[in-house]
């Protein structure tokens, strides 16, 4: 110890540190500490930057919650539930390519129907997209719904954030609001879901491709197959 | 009181917000809290998760070794390492803590009491342990009398 000391006193003026001394001890902590929070941010929930949902394409005609040409030769049926994380998956993703690849070039229309099963949230939800249907603005908003449910989940979908999705996509929040607090649409809800009971949906997302099911959220190809069968099938 | 009977304190405390954050997450229930709900928002976030583990159970985890580290901190003998292995425990759940707190403002823009308190918990228990290891490292004559 007395070494030591007589150490740190040489004139030179160095001050010698023991090795591992206070600052490198705990440099090393805290490069551990930090790469290990890191680590769990990076396992964690990605932090998204989406951009704004992409307005309704205007060559693709839309009548509530319907998307396409009415006369389109194959019908596509999703089931989906507002709190379901493959169905924003499918709604985020999958769809856009069918939308890009049939729907614009008249080929396909798409229908949604809702299959709430997931809570009161997602009734919430549905009951919301209905309230922006009645003012033509279903699409827009169920892909708000979708893209604000993958970054903050369940909480994306409280009465308060529900208005304010309705006041970003210039809805008249005064017939929204009305329609939101009255449960409106609570009879096509529930209408929709037991639709999709009667073809035996048993969870979400589920597509009847012109009555052709496809369970769950599958590949881009796989519903492709699907539609060009359809189409193959239409005299 | 030394250094690791604090750290044991802070962390018996953090354990408490953990285990009941862990509870409420593995129960329907969901959290109590004062005011608005935020702890709900939260709670019900994809961000309280990390697959199929709640948040709140790492933090269980990390407030135990603190724990089981400052008592041990506290007794003589302790081996060297453990000052430096409980303070990267300490920074780790410091900088994870606050990533999730700017998630709570910013992203979720709902915030938990339960989760700001075990933020403050972590960052005083991280300090404690800092300063503990600057301590310790100081002098050799210090070295010979911390702990007890």
């Amino acid at each position: 110890m007395a070494r030591k000391r007589a150490r740190k006193s040489r004139p030179s003026g160095r001050v010698e540190r023991r090795p591992g001394g206070a600052r490198g001890t705990l440099v090393l902590a805290a490069v551990i500490g930090v790469t290990a929070a890191l680590a769990l941010m990076v396992a964690g929930p990605r932090l998204r930057t989406q951009p704004a949902p992409p307005p309704v394409s205007e060559d693709v005609p839309v009548a509530g919650t319907v998307k396409g040409s009415p006369d389109a030769p194959v019908t596509v049926v999703e089931f989906s539930d507002f709190q379901c994380r493959y169905c924003a998956e499918a709604a985020l993703g999958l769809m856009k390519q069918v939308e890009a690849n049939y729907i614009t070039t008249g080929r396909v229309k798409l229908v949604f129907r809702h299959f709430p099963f997931m809570g009161q949230d997602s009734v919430n939800a549905a009951l919301a997209s209905e309230c922006a249907a009645e003012q033509d603005r279903f699409w827009p908003y169920h892909e708000l719904l979708f893209t604000s449910f993958r970054e903050r989940g369940r909480a994306a979908y409280d009465v308060a954030r529900l208005k304010e999705y309705a006041t970003r996509l210039g809805l008249d929040r005064k017939s929204f609001d009305a329609c939101l607090a009255d449960q409106k649409y609570l009879p096509k809800l529930a209408e929709d879901f037991q639709a999709g009971l009667d073809l035996g949906v048993q969870g979400t997302p589920a597509f009847f491709v012109n009555g052709q099911k496809i369970d769950g959220l599958v590949p881009f190809e796989v519903m492709a197959e699907a539609i060009d069968k359809a189409l193959a099938e239409v005299p | 009181m030394g250094a690791g009977r604090w750290v044991a304190l802070l962390a018996a405390a953090g354990l408490g917000v953990s285990a009941y954050l862990t509870w409420t997450a593995l129960t329907p229930g969901e959290p109590w809290c004062a005011g608005r709900a935020g702890c709900q928002a939260v709670a019900a976030s994809p961000y309280a998760w990390l697959g199929p583990v709640p948040v709140a159970l790492l933090g269980m985890g990390a407030y135990a070794v603190l724990f089981a580290g400052g008592l041990w901190l506290a007794r003589p003998g302790a081996p060297p390492l453990l000052l430096p292995g409980l303070f990267a425990v300490g920074v780790a759940g410091t900088v994870y803590s606050a990533y999730l707190t700017w998630i709570e403002f910013y992203v979720i823009e709902a915030v938990c009491g339960w989760c700001v308190a075990s933020a403050l918990i972590i960052t005083g228990t991280t300090v404690m342990l800092g300063l503990e290891v600057a301590r310790r490292d100081s002098g050799p004559a210090a070295a010979g009398q911390r702990g007890r």
